[in-house]
């Protein structure tokens, strides 16, 4: 079932097999993507600018030690499933910054209850007619990809990125968050865009 | 940023920075709408930007899906962004219903298992994978689909309950039906023959209770038909349904939408006016031979080839595939499968009223088409093999009438005669070695290297080879030609070739004086690159047509 032996699931089934460096490796190859995404979800729900690598720390190492728990076999679920760890691990994480714990249980989701159901969640499907696999592996590749890149830039490319293009907050919002006037700032965003495509383009 | 092609910051920098920011928000916008037409008149328009542009495609997707917005009744600050999103966030609430899980992924729609809260039952959910990423064309056809749909009630159909939107996210309410799809059970094994014949009797009547309301479902396909406890057929996803008397809107572009293996030729040739009910009659042909044979009757490794055997090829009969197919069956399912809508049954109830008079063991409507047909049938499905027995056929005249008016001496006829004949037994063989699909690549090679090889001992006989069968050297490469394959025209120019010098080689009394033997030569290649060189432009055109699928 793994679909055209892509390295990603390669290094995946390794490290379900008991393959230590596959593991590391795995995890290596992710970090940046998580802490892009990390950045993205809590910030845009503190809507400040926060350290999140307590939350990927956590995060790595939840799934790390559930990673027998992890039944998916391609890119997309295994990217699914570590921002769904992210996820649960994010509500808590905005729960201690805002020192409250009134917020509501109905959210949470376990990881262990949901990791059987997620394999059949994707074993189905039945509606499902022409859409080519190898599309959407290249594209998880090159989210991983670019997410990597984007921790290459400088700080303030970095943080344009996130909030406009993956935020997709108006400029007036970025501006005002980076305490910037919108010209300044919507010419920040095509410069770090440009920066993006060369860090991405010197790529081997 | 003073590297690569952009400016250094001091020269002209407002200006062109400007334009290019323009350019950039313009392109973001674009995706985010989901405006694909937009978006490629803007990478027309910045050539010079397209790397950039690719980035901010990416930079797109990772930001993810912006899907469901959650009922943020508790939400103080937490807006649940389009990052949180992931297919793994249930249960969740949308409108009345509780999102279970997602079951499917279609064209243009997600669908989910969902528990409709007031009504206490299980629905599944149909959504348009975003409302910002739809066009209103999507949306149009969405809204189409539904409505179609929702007037309808049948034993064999999955109802639709309810169209609307919540939070800009439009969607539709159905049946839910756990499954399995055919599509599925047919990943397992094939059907028996009577159970195919009831399965398809319902699912016949099913879609022709769709037409009697004027609703041509277009993609029937074996991932669009559940199958219920009961196993029973429902069949679902109306994506592509046209109301008859609305048409015309939907399909100006004259994109070709369906999958191509059970599409009806009309349909593939992209004419979408003249898709009727015939063309569901088609579709419905091509499940039934699926469930007999466990293939469909057309499936070739990339898309374009499927679409020429849509149009131009002839099913392999399920017979082949299973002696234990009975003749009843193979000749509706063939019935349903003609080229020519008119030649189909005139309904879907017409199928089911013969598939049920083969069910009750009462002679069946489809007949036996007559010689003519049958050779015609046959040269359509085996054309490597019926050419080369034409071909052989019209010498092996020739000579004979040559023979009768000229009375050349007896041994000399015989041998020319039994090389033709073995010439033509050899290519039964072939043919046979070709339908094998584990022998098929190297039996093209083989094949044209024999027909160069039997050609060059038959002009080694005759007494003058540099006459008009000559022509047989360019005919072989020409018919290497018509498998599409760019290694085999080259083998076979440079066989035919080499085959050639042979021959000039042993009667070199006959290429006098030599330069006309060498232009023959010359000759030959150059053909053998133009083909070669028509077929690699093809083949190009082809996966550029695959990526864009």
């Amino acid at each position: 079932m793994t679909e055209n032996g892509s390295p990603l699931v390669e290094l995946l089934d390794r490290a379900r097999g008991g393959d230590q460096a596959a593991r590391d490796e795995l995890f290596d190859k992710c970090r940046n993507y998580l802490a892009i995404m990390a950045r993205v979800q809590v910030e845009s729900w503190l809507r400040v600018k926060v350290d999140a690598s307590d939350l990927v720390q956590q995060t790595m190492l939840d799934a790390y030690r559930g990673l027998s728990n992890f039944r998916g076999n391609s890119e997309g679920e295994w990217l699914a499933w570590l921002k769904q760890i992210l996820k649960h691990n994010a509500t808590d994480f905005v729960r201690q910054y805002r020192g409250t714990e009134k917020r509501q249980q109905r959210r949470e989701v376990s990881m262990h209850a949901t990791a059987p159901n997620l394999s059949e969640t994707f074993t189905r499907e039945p509606s499902s007619g022409g859409e080519s696999p190898s599309e959407l592996v290249i594209q998880r590749e090159r989210e991983i990809q670019l997410a990597d890149c984007i921790t290459k830039l400088a700080a303030d490319h970095q943080e344009v990125i996130i909030l406009r293009s993956l935020q997709r907050l108006p400029f007036d919002e970025v501006a005002e968050r980076m305490g910037r006037s919108r010209p300044a700032v919507q010419m920040l965003w095509a410069r770090a865009v440009s920066k993006l495509k060369d860090v991405y383009g010197e790529l081997p | 940023m003073s590297d690569g092609n952009k400016p250094a910051p001091d020269a002209p920098p407002e200006s062109s920075d400007e334009t290019e920011f323009a350019a950039l928000d313009a392109y973001n916008e674009a995706l985010r709408s989901g405006d694909v037409r937009l978006q490629a008149e803007l990478r027309r328009k910045n050539p010079g930007l397209v790397e950039i542009l690719a980035c901010l495609e990416g930079l797109d997707s990772l930001a993810g899906t912006p899907t469901v917005i959650f009922d943020g009744a508790d939400s103080s600050g937490i807006a649940l962004d389009a990052a949180v999103h992931s297919p793994t966030d249930f249960p969740r609430a949308f409108g009345k219903y509780e999102l279970k899980a997602e079951v499917g992924r279609g064209g243009m729609g997600v669908v989910y298992k969902a528990w409709q809260e007031d009504l206490n039952r299980p629905v599944a959910l149909k959504m348009i994978l975003s409302s910002h990423l739809a066009s209103h064309e999507d949306v149009r056809r969405f809204y189409d689909e539904a409505r179609a749909a929702g007037s309808l009630r049948h034993r064999h159909i999955v109802g639709v309950h309810e169209v609307g939107q919540v939070h800009g996210q439009h969607y539709f309410a159905m049946d839910f039906v756990q499954g399995p799809s055919l599509a599925e059970v047919l990943a397992k094994d094939v059907f028996p023959a009577e159970e195919a014949a009831k399965f398809m009797i319902a699912t016949a009547r099913a879609i022709d209770y769709l037409h009697q309301h004027g609703i041509v479902h277009r993609d029937l396909k074996p991932g669009n038909i559940l199958i219920d406890d009961e196993g029973q057929p429902l069949v679902t996803d109306f994506g592509l349904a046209k109301v008859f008397n609305t048409d015309e809107q939907l399909t100006r572009t004259g994109t070709i939408v369906g999958t191509p293996s059970y599409m009806a030729p009309e349909q593939a040739a992209g004419n979408a006016s003249v898709v009727t009910a015939a063309s569901d009659v088609y579709s419905l042909g091509a499940i039934l031979y699926e469930m007999l044979t466990g293939r469909p009757p057309f499936k070739e490794v990339n898309p374009l080839d499927t679409l020429v055997q849509v149009l131009e090829g002839e099913p392999t009969l399920p017979s082949k595939f299973n002696r234990s197919i009975p003749r009843e069956l193979e000749l509706i399912c063939l019935r349903c499968l003609e080229k020519r809508a008119e030649k189909r049954y005139a309904t879907a109830a017409a199928l089911a009223d013969d598939l049920e008079r083969y069910l009750r063991r009462d002679p069946v409507e489809a007949r036996p088409v007559g010689l003519p047909f049958r050779l015609r049938r046959w040269a359509r499905r085996e054309p490597a093999l019926v050419s080369r027995l034409g071909a052989l056929l019209l010498t092996v005249l020739v000579v004979q009438i040559k023979y009768n008016y000229d009375g050349y001496d007896w041994p000399y006829h015989l041998r020319v005669m039994s090389l033709l004949a073995i010439w033509g037994l050899t290519s039964f063989v072939y043919q046979w070695m070709l339908n094998q699909d584990w022998l098929a690549e190297v039996t093209r090679f083989a094949w044209s290297a024999t027909d160069a090889t039997v050609l060059t001992i038959l002009l080694l006989f005759v007494d003058s080879p540099g006459g008009p069968l000559l022509i047989g050297y360019p005919m072989v490469i020409a018919a290497a030609g018509m498998f599409f394959r760019v290694r085999l025209i080259v083998f076979t120019t440079l066989y035919t070739l080499a085959a050639f010098g042979i021959l000039a080689w042993t009667r070199p009394a006959e290429f006098q004086p030599v330069q006309y033997g060498v232009i023959y030569a010359v000759v030959l290649a150059v053909l053998g690159f133009v083909i070669g060189y028509q077929v690699y432009r093809v083949r190009v055109l082809s996966r550029y047509y695959e990526s864009q699928r």
